[in-house]
C-alpha cells in the first residue's frame, strides 16, 4: 500500500512512465474475458462473437508464409515466411532462408501480402466516450486510460481496417485535454493492450478550446498564453525533481498528483499530440512547445495551410500526421491541394495520417492513406506513413511499426497492397495471435 | 399550498395504511410465538423439515425439529419460513433529496437523519419480504455520504441497526450529470467532474489530500471520514456499473488501498476473475428483467451471480423485489443455496450484520418471512412477513 509517508522521506508514490510501463508489462496469465465474452454480450451485438479462444500465456508458435512481405525496414520479401513466437516476431526473410523449428504452426498466404500492423495516432474510440472535461482550460491532471474499453465494436471493425495501434487520446475542447493513451486494439484486459500509459499529452490550440464563459482563452493569444503557463508550471516541477534525483536538493519535492505525468513529458520520454491546424497556428505550435520548452511534439490533426510551414518542421524533425481531412481549398489557385503531398513535396518525411475516430471511422485509416496517394504521395511512403512513421512520431518504434525480430507480433494480411483500395484486409495478428480472419469471422469490412 | 395539501393527504393515508397493518399485528413483544413451517430454510446449513421457531420478545429463542411447543403461546402455521430478506442496496424512504448537491465531496454527511420512516418505500419492502434495509445515498455527486441499515417496520426508535455502514462513493458517470462549464457561468454546477476522468481525478486529489495530512493537523469531519477509506475503518461503497469503471475502483484501490464493495456491478463479468482475486464482493441491482441494456448503457449478462458464484466473488442480489432477483438468477445458472444466500447471510456478513439478522438461529431477531410454497417456484406466494417478531399479513 502507497499509503504512508514520514517527512523527509522519497515518496513511495511515484508513478513515472518507466514505473508504470513495467507495471503494464507484467501480464497476468489466464485471460477469462475471452471464456465469458460470447456468452456475455448478447446476440444483438453482431459483432461481439470473439474469435480468439488462445489464453496469453500460450501463446502460439507460428510460421506465417507469404507471397510478399512489407516489412517498412528495407526492401519487401517476395516469397517470405515470418516466425512468431511469445507474441514477438522471431524471425522474417525469404522462405528459402527460414528453417521452420518443429511445433510451429504453418500457415499460408502465400498469395497476400504482409504488412506490420497500422497505428492510428489520433482514436477517440479506445473507451467510453467521455473525452472532454469542460470546466478548466487545463487538465493535466486527467487521463483516460481508466476508461478503455479493449477491443469494443468500433476498434474491432478498426482492424479489419488493419489497424493493431490506437493513439487514443482526451478531445479538444479545452487547450490541455489531459493524457493519452498507447494501445493495441486487439482484446484482453487493460493491461494486456496498453502499450504505454501515459502516452501523449493532449493540447489543442485555436477553433474547438475557444472559451465563451469569461476565462482566459477566448482568443488566440490568450490560448497560447494558457498552454504556456500550464507547461511552466509542469517543467518548474519536473525540475525540481530532476535536482533532487541528481543530489542537487536536500528534500524531495512534494509530491503533486496534478503534475506528476509532466515528469515523463518534460524527459522527453513521451510526445505531446497537438491538435494544431492552420500555419500561424502550427507556428505558435512550434515556437512554444518546442523551441521554447524543448518538447517532443506531433504536429496532429493537420489540416489546411499549415504545410507551408514544412521547412520549419523539417529543420526541427517534427513529426505531422494529417487529417482527418486531408484536403484544402486553397483559394490562391482555386482548386483542393492534399495536405500529405504538400508536405511530401517539401521535404517531411517523418509523415503519416490519422482518423481522428470516429470523425472518420477507425477503419478508414487506409482510405486516408489512399487518398493522400491519389493526391500525390507515394505508395511506398502511404505504408511507412501508417506503420513506421507513426511509431517513431509516438515514440513507440521500439514495439511496433515494422516486422523484424524482436517486434510485437502485429501483422496484418492483405490480399494486395491496402493503399490500392480494392484489395482487403484477410487476417490480423495482434501480439501473435490471430485476432481477425475473414475465412472465420466473416469479412467487416 | 396545493402541495402541502396534497402532502399532508399522503400522509394521512400512509398513516391509516399502517393502522390497519399494525391492527392485524398479533403479538406483542412479550409473547411467546411459536411458528411451525414443513420446511424451514434456517440458511445456516441444510433446510429443517417439519420445525419449530419460537419466539420471545422479537428475537428467536429456539429452532429444531423437535421442539416442545411453551405452553401459552400464540401458534402460526406456514409451509415455508425464510429469514427476513436484506436488501444490500436501496434507496427506500429518502426524502429532501439523496445528495448534497452543492459540492461534490461530502464523504462526511449521512442519509439517515433524512429517512421518513413513513413511507410507502418501506411497506413495499414489507410486501416483499425485506425486512432489513441497507440505504445509499445517491450519487450526483462523487463523495456522496455515509450509508445505513435499517429495518423495514417497526417503532421508528428501535429501527436502526447501523447508523453509517460505509462510504458511498460514485465510480460511475452519475456525478457528471447536470455539471458544465460554458453555460452558466454563475452556477454551483460549473464544476469537475463533466466527465468519468474529472470523476477519477476528484478521487484520487481527494484520497491523495486525506493520505498527506496529518490527523492532527487539519482535523476535519470531512478529512477523517476520506481517512477512515483510506485506512480501511469504513469500507468504500463504490457505486459501479461499467466494465472499466469497475476497473477503475481495482486501479484506485492499488493506488490508495482502500475496501471497494461494489455497488450496481452490471458488468462484473468483465473483471470478474480480479474481483475474485482480490476478493472485492459485488451487490448486484435489479437482475429481474430481461433487459439487453442495464444503467449507463450496460451490456447484462442474466448469469452473473452463477459466474460469481463459479470463481467465488461474494455477491448480493439487492435494490428490491428480491426474491424475483433469486428466482431470475436461478433460472439463468446460479444455485439455489446461493440465489437464497444473496438475499440472506450473505448481506448480512457483508454488512456486518449477521449477529442480529440473516439466519433463522437463537438469539437473531425475529425477522422472517412466511410463504405458501417453495421460495424459489414462482408460483409461491409471501403469506406474510415479521418484524422483530411484529407479525403483519401480507396476502390472506
Amino acid at each position: 500500500m502507497n499509503r504512508i509517508r514520514g517527512p523527509g522521506q522519497r515518496p513511495i508514490v511515484e508513478r513515472g512512465v518507466m514505473e508504470l510501463g513495467n507495471e503494464i508489462s507484467l501480464r497476468p496469465l489466464a485471460v477469462a474475458l475471452l471464456i465469458f465474452a460470447p456468452a456475455v454480450l448478447l446476440a444483438a451485438e453482431a459483432l461481439s462473437q470473439d474469435s480468439v479462444d488462445q489464453s496469453r500465456d500460450d501463446k502460439p508458435r507460428l510460421a506465417i508464409h507469404v507471397g510478399k512481405i512489407i516489412t517498412c525496414v528495407g526492401e519487401p520479401i517476395i516469397n517470405g515466411t515470418i516466425l512468431v513466437s511469445a507474441g514477438k516476431i522471431e524471425a522474417v526473410g525469404p522462405t528459402a532462408e527460414i528453417a521452420v523449428p518443429a511445433g510451429y504452426q504453418e500457415i499460408d498466404h502465400r498469395d497476400r501480402f504482409a504488412m506490420p500492423g497500422l497505428i492510428d495516432p489520433h482514436c477517440h474510440v479506445g473507451g467510453s466516450s467521455d473525452l472532454n472535461e469542460m470546466v478548466y482550460q487545463t487538465n493535466p491532471e486527467l487521463r483516460n486510460w481508466d476508461q478503455i474499453i479493449p477491443h469494443n465494436d468500433r476498434l474491432k471493425i478498426g482492424i479489419a481496417g488493419g489497424v493493431t495501434t490506437v493513439c487514443f487520446i482526451p478531445g479538444s475542447g479545452t487547450n490541455m485535454g489531459g493524457w493519452g493513451v498507447l494501445m493495441k486494439t486487439g482484446p484482453g484486459k487493460p493491461e494486456d493492450v496498453i502499450i504505454r500509459a501515459p502516452g501523449v499529452l493532449k493540447i489543442a490550440q485555436a477553433g474547438n478550446p475557444e472559451r465563451q464563459g469569461g476565462e482566459v482563452g477566448s482568443g488566440r493569444m490568450g490560448m497560447n498564453h494558457v498552454i504556456r503557463q500550464q507547461l511552466l508550471e509542469g517543467q518548474y516541477y519536473v525540475r525540481q525533481w530532476d535536482l533532487y534525483e541528481a543530489g542537487q536538493l536536500e528534500h524531495p519535492p512534494e509530491v503533486n498528483l496534478r503534475l506528476e505525468n509532466f515528469k515523463p513529458l518534460f524527459r522527453r520520454q513521451i510526445p505531446i499530440l497537438v491538435h494544431t491546424q492552420q500555419y500561424q497556428v502550427v507556428h505558435a505550435t512550434i515556437a512554444i512547445l518546442h523551441d521554447e520548452m524543448n518538447l517532443k511534439i506531433i504536429i496532429g490533426h493537420a489540416e489546411f495551410n499549415a504545410f507551408h510551414l514544412a521547412p520549419e518542421l523539417v529543420k526541427r524533425g517534427i513529426p505531422v500526421m494529417a487529417g482527418p481531412r486531408g484536403f484544402y481549398f486553397d483559394p490562391e489557385i482555386g482548386q483542393l491541394r492534399g495536405l500529405v503531398a504538400e508536405y511530401d513535396q517539401r521535404g517531411v518525411t517523418a509523415l503519416g495520417v490519422n482518423t481522428d475516430s470516429p470523425v472518420v471511422p477507425q477503419e478508414d485509416l487506409l482510405f486516408q492513406a489512399a487518398m493522400a496517394v491519389r493526391y500525390g504521395w507515394t505508395e511506398e511512403k502511404a505504408i511507412r506513413g501508417m506503420t513506421i512513421e507513426a511509431a517513431k512520431a509516438l515514440m513507440i518504434d521500439d514495439r511496433v511499426g515494422s516486422l523484424e525480430p524482436g517486434k510485437d507480433a502485429d501483422i496484418v494480411i492483405a490480399t494486395g497492397s491496402i493503399v490500392d483500395l480494392r484489395n482487403y484486409v484477410v487476417e490480423v495478428f495482434i501480439d501473435g495471435r490471430s485476432v481477425y480472419n475473414i475465412a472465420r469471422d466473416r469479412r467487416r469490412y | 399550498m396545493r402541495r402541502k395539501a396534497r402532502w399532508i393527504v399522503a400522509c394521512m393515508i400512509v398513516a391509516g395504511s399502517i393502522a390497519v397493518r399494525m391492527l392485524a399485528t398479533c403479538a406483542a413483544d412479550e409473547h411467546v410465538v411459536a411458528i411451525e413451517a414443513d420446511v424451514i430454510y434456517t440458511m445456516t446449513g441444510e433446510p429443517l423439515t417439519g420445525g419449530v421457531v419460537i419466539i420471545r420478545d422479537g428475537r428467536i429463542e429456539a429452532v429444531g425439529e423437535q421442539l416442545a411447543i411453551p405452553l401459552g403461546s400464540q401458534r402460526l402455521r406456514v409451509a415455508t419460513l425464510m429469514p427476513g430478506f436484506i436488501d444490500a442496496s436501496s434507496a427506500a424512504g429518502i426524502a429532501g433529496g439523496s445528495a448534497e448537491q452543492t459540492s461534490e465531496v461530502t464523504p462526511e454527511m449521512n442519509i439517515l437523519p433524512t429517512l421518513d420512516w413513513l413511507s410507502r418505500d418501506f411497506l413495499t419492502a414489507v410486501d416483499e419480504g425485506t425486512t432489513t434495509l441497507h440505504i445509499l445515498p445517491g450519487t450526483a455527486n462523487v463523495f456522496a455520504g455515509g450509508s445505513c441499515i435499517v429495518k423495514s417496520a417497526g417503532n421508528p426508535g428501535e429501527r436502526v441497526l447501523v447508523d453509517r455502514a460505509g462510504s458511498v462513493v460514485a465510480v460511475c458517470s452519475d456525478p457528471t450529470a447536470g455539471n458544465s462549464s460554458r453555460s452558466r457561468p454563475d452556477s454551483i454546477y460549473v464544476r469537475q467532474p463533466t466527465n468519468r476522468m474529472g470523476v477519477i481525478w476528484i478521487i484520487r486529489a481527494r484520497l491523495r489530500e486525506a493520505q498527506i495530512t496529518s490527523p492532527s493537523s487539519q482535523r476535519t469531519v470531512r478529512m477523517e471520514s476520506l481517512q477512515k477509506l483510506l485506512s480501511g475503518d469504513e469500507p468504500m461503497f463504490a457505486v459501479s456499473r461499467a466494465g472499466h469503471d469497475i476497473q477503475s475502483v481495482l486501479t484506485l484501490r492499488k493506488e490508495f488501498g482502500f475496501q471497494p464493495i461494489i455497488v450496481g456491478g452490471e458488468e462484473a463479468y468483465r473483471v470478474l476473475e480480479e474481483l475474485a482475486r482480490e476478493e472485492i464482493p459485488v451487490i448486484y441491482q435489479g437482475m429481474t428483467s430481461g433487459a439487453v441494456r442495464g444503467p449507463e448503457g450496460t451490456s447484462l449478462f442474466w448469469n452473473l451471480p452463477g459466474q460469481c458464484e463459479e470463481l467465488g466473488v461474494v455477491f448480493c442480489l439487492a435494490g428490491g423485489r428480491l426474491l424475483d432477483q433469486a428466482r431470475f438468477a436461478v433460472r439463468f445458472g446460479a444455485s439455489e443455496r446461493a440465489a437464497l444466500e444473496a438475499i440472506t447471510i450473505t448481506p448480512a456478513q457483508l454488512l456486518n450484520i449477521d449477529n442480529r439478522v440473516g439466519t433463522i438461529a437463537a438469539g437473531k431477531d425475529a425477522d422472517l418471512v412466511g410463504l405458501d410454497g417453495p421460495p424459489l417456484e414462482a408460483t409461491t406466494q409471501i403469506e406474510w412477513t415479521m418484524v422483530n417478531g411484529r407479525h403483519v399479513i401480507i396476502n390472506r
